[in-house]
């Protein structure tokens, strides 16, 4: 019985041709259109931001008495509040609380939250059990009611409500690295830097947190857009940024006041809010189809 | 299964000790005095330091930490959550008041959107790249977007002032006038369901593609069975674990989401309870609040990790 090799059938069995990771990220997060957009809102929310005073048709804080709760008009395009304050303009300014108290708590939350995670992944045994109970634990809150606890304690202010929100993030982020960096340790690279003597730390900081990074990326744009609306949420009940600071929530708490005669002052801000926290939730999912290994091959 | 429920079980008790100490250590360590708010409940302006020890013996404050942990929690066991610093009602008789309104509506979103959610994603992914489907995915993602206390000032000047079809606020118990409590729930209700109902759909749809990817569904559809059983029997039965899942965390949301809710409808609940406590500074009735909401989730998540073991038998013995 001579055996001749089968040249066609072995080429079913070679793998597919190697495509370059960071093409396909390219391919699959700019394919999609909705993807592109909420990167183009996303820049203009944050350009918005940064050049508030110049693109501000007004002071956000100037009260002009002699026109309050005007209509959209030419001069006040999307009509003045309750003291005749520029609703556009404090729309504007809102845009730097929502991005600053955004990108400040998911900071604080990421980065403790990675680091408690790493701990409880890696060292595994009770660190984990302990850790992990006290993350579950954390995570039985529901997020608002936590940060208006601690808020309303430290009192208001934009720092306290960074820090409420961030601690309140802490959990998402912890339980996250933790799944990731159990998975990652198994790993020959590891067992071969510690059969090197690499100390525990070193492992750690330059092997596992890279390897584990790419979820964690995913949920910070994910977590954007519920900071964003956590935020909103606590200055609508009145704990957050102390007048006469902008900020989306309280100005739709300030038409809210006024629901009978002038509910105009909710309807801006809320839409505002929508379309931001959209584009986050779109580029958050674009990333993660981007980013997933296992969708290779279908995306 | 027995031994993974018990498992279970431990867990979720030693969850429920954590959050005790997390509440509890929280307040006290964060800066703050309840005892000057009770100050100004009583409208006296000027105690002298001496009276304000007496108050603060009174309250038990004056005690460390410990024996202050040691007597609220021998306290919960009796059932006793405390004397209240701001309200004159004993803690008990606030919840046991506000509880049922919070988990009544609370419960009815979260049946509501289980129902809406599965079935638009089930028809989402069934039909995927058709219209519907279109439909589906923007009006879920308009429902994960909007912030809820937002749409509850629209839906009142919509449907409160402008139509006139419901009542603006207020809350009546369905055993004292039903059409009326109907007609209260329906906004309310609306709100806190709306972000469930987005997410959930969310998750059907692509859980539901991803089983319908696989072979025994291919195997299925050449059997010539009919799509109704092959939606039912093989799709449902195996998309449902990431949907049990997302749907337990829901619920924690929803009653989250009820302290927005709450104050914009004016509602007797724990929510709004928990709004004027934490801004009055009681820490009996937050530490309360916070606890039995979080017991409440745990116990959910709890069901929710059960369940995974009823759907799928794999999960008991790993």
């Amino acid at each position: 019985m001579t055996s001749k090799v089968n040249f066609e059938l072995l080429k079913a069995y070679e793998s597919p041709p190697r495509v370059s990771e960071f093409r396909r990220f390219v391919r699959v997060f700019f394919g999609r259109k909705v993807v592109l957009f909420g990167m183009v809102v996303i820049l203009l929310f944050i350009m918005v931001a940064i050049f508030a005073p110049w693109l501000a048709p007004y002071d956000p804080y100037t009260p002009d008495l002699d026109n309050t709760l005007s209509m959209p008009s030419t001069q006040h395009l999307l009509g003045t509040d309750a003291i005749g304050r520029d609703t556009l303009s404090r729309l504007i300014y809102g845009s730097r609380t929502s991005l600053l108290v955004g990108i400040a708590a998911i900071g604080i939350g990421a980065t403790v939250g990675l680091f408690i995670g790493l701990v409880a992944g890696y060292f595994g045994g009770l660190y984990n059990l302990i850790i992990m109970r006290f993350v579950d634990a954390l995570m039985s809150f529901p997020m608002i009611l936590f940060a208006l606890t601690i808020a309303a304690l430290l009192g208001g202010g934009l720092t306290n409500i960074v820090i409420a929100l961030g601690v309140g993030l802490v959990p998402i982020y912890a339980r996250l690295m933790c799944g990731q960096v159990i998975s990652v340790k198994e790993n020959e690279y590891i067992v071969a830097g510690r059969s090197l003597g690499c100390t525990s730390w070193r492992i750690m900081l330059l092997h596992i947190i890279p390897n584990c990074l790419p979820p964690l990326i995913v949920m910070v744009t994910l977590m954007m857009g519920s900071t964003i609306l956590a935020e909103a949420g606590l200055s609508f009940l009145g704990i957050g940024i102390s007048p006469p600071g902008a900020a989306w929530g309280s100005m739709i708490n300030d038409g809210y006041q006024r629901i009978r005669t002038y509910p105009l002052l909710s309807f801006s801000p809320g839409i505002a809010i929508m379309i931001v926290v959209f584009s986050f939730n779109m580029v958050g999912d674009g990333l993660r189809d981007a980013l997933d290994p296992r969708l290779r091959g279908t995306l | 299964m027995v031994t993974f429920v018990i498992r279970r079980l431990l867990l979720a008790v030693l969850t429920i000790i954590f959050v005790t100490l997390v509440v509890f250590f929280m307040l006290r360590t964060l800066p703050g005095d309840p005892l000057l708010m009770v100050l100004s409940r009583d409208r006296y302006t000027s105690r002298t330091p001496e009276e304000l020890e007496i108050l603060r013996h009174e309250y038990g404050l004056d005690r460390p930490v410990l024996v202050q942990y040691a007597s609220w929690i021998s306290g919960l066991f009796r059932g006793d959550f405390g004397k209240s610093t701001y309200y004159i009602d004993p803690v008990n008789q606030l919840i046991a008041r506000r509880l049922p309104v919070t988990l009544y509506l609370g419960l009815s979103a979260f049946v509501i959107a289980n129902l809406i959610g599965i079935v638009a994603g089930t028809i989402s992914a069934l039909r995927r790249g058709k219209k519907v489907d279109v439909l589906i995915t923007v009006l879920s993602n308009i429902g994960i977007t909007m912030p809820i206390f937002w749409m509850g000032v629209m839906l009142i000047y919509i449907f409160g002032f402008r139509l006139g079809w419901l009542p603006t606020n207020g809350y009546t118990s369905p055993f004292d006038n039903f059409g009326l409590s109907i007609k209260q729930m329906i906004m309310p209700v609306a709100c806190e369901s709306v972000f469930a109902i987005g997410a959930i759909t969310r998750q059907t749809r692509s859980s539901m593609l991803e089983v319908y990817r696989q072979d025994y569904i291919r195997t299925a559809w050449s059997k010539g069975l009919r799509e109704r059983v092959i939606v039912m029997k093989h799709l449902l039965k195996n998309g449902l674990i990431p949907i049990a899942t997302l749907s337990g965390m829901q619920l924690g949301y929803i009653i989250g989401g009820a302290v927005l809710i709450e104050t914009v409808f004016n509602i007797p609940g724990m929510g709004r309870l928990s709004v004027d406590a934490v801004r009055a500074l009681d820490y009996t009735v937050v530490e309360a609040v916070v606890l039995i909401i979080a017991i409440i989730v745990t116990l959910v998540n709890l069901v929710v990790d059960i369940s995974y073991g009823w759907l799928d038998p794999r999960i008991r013995y790993s």
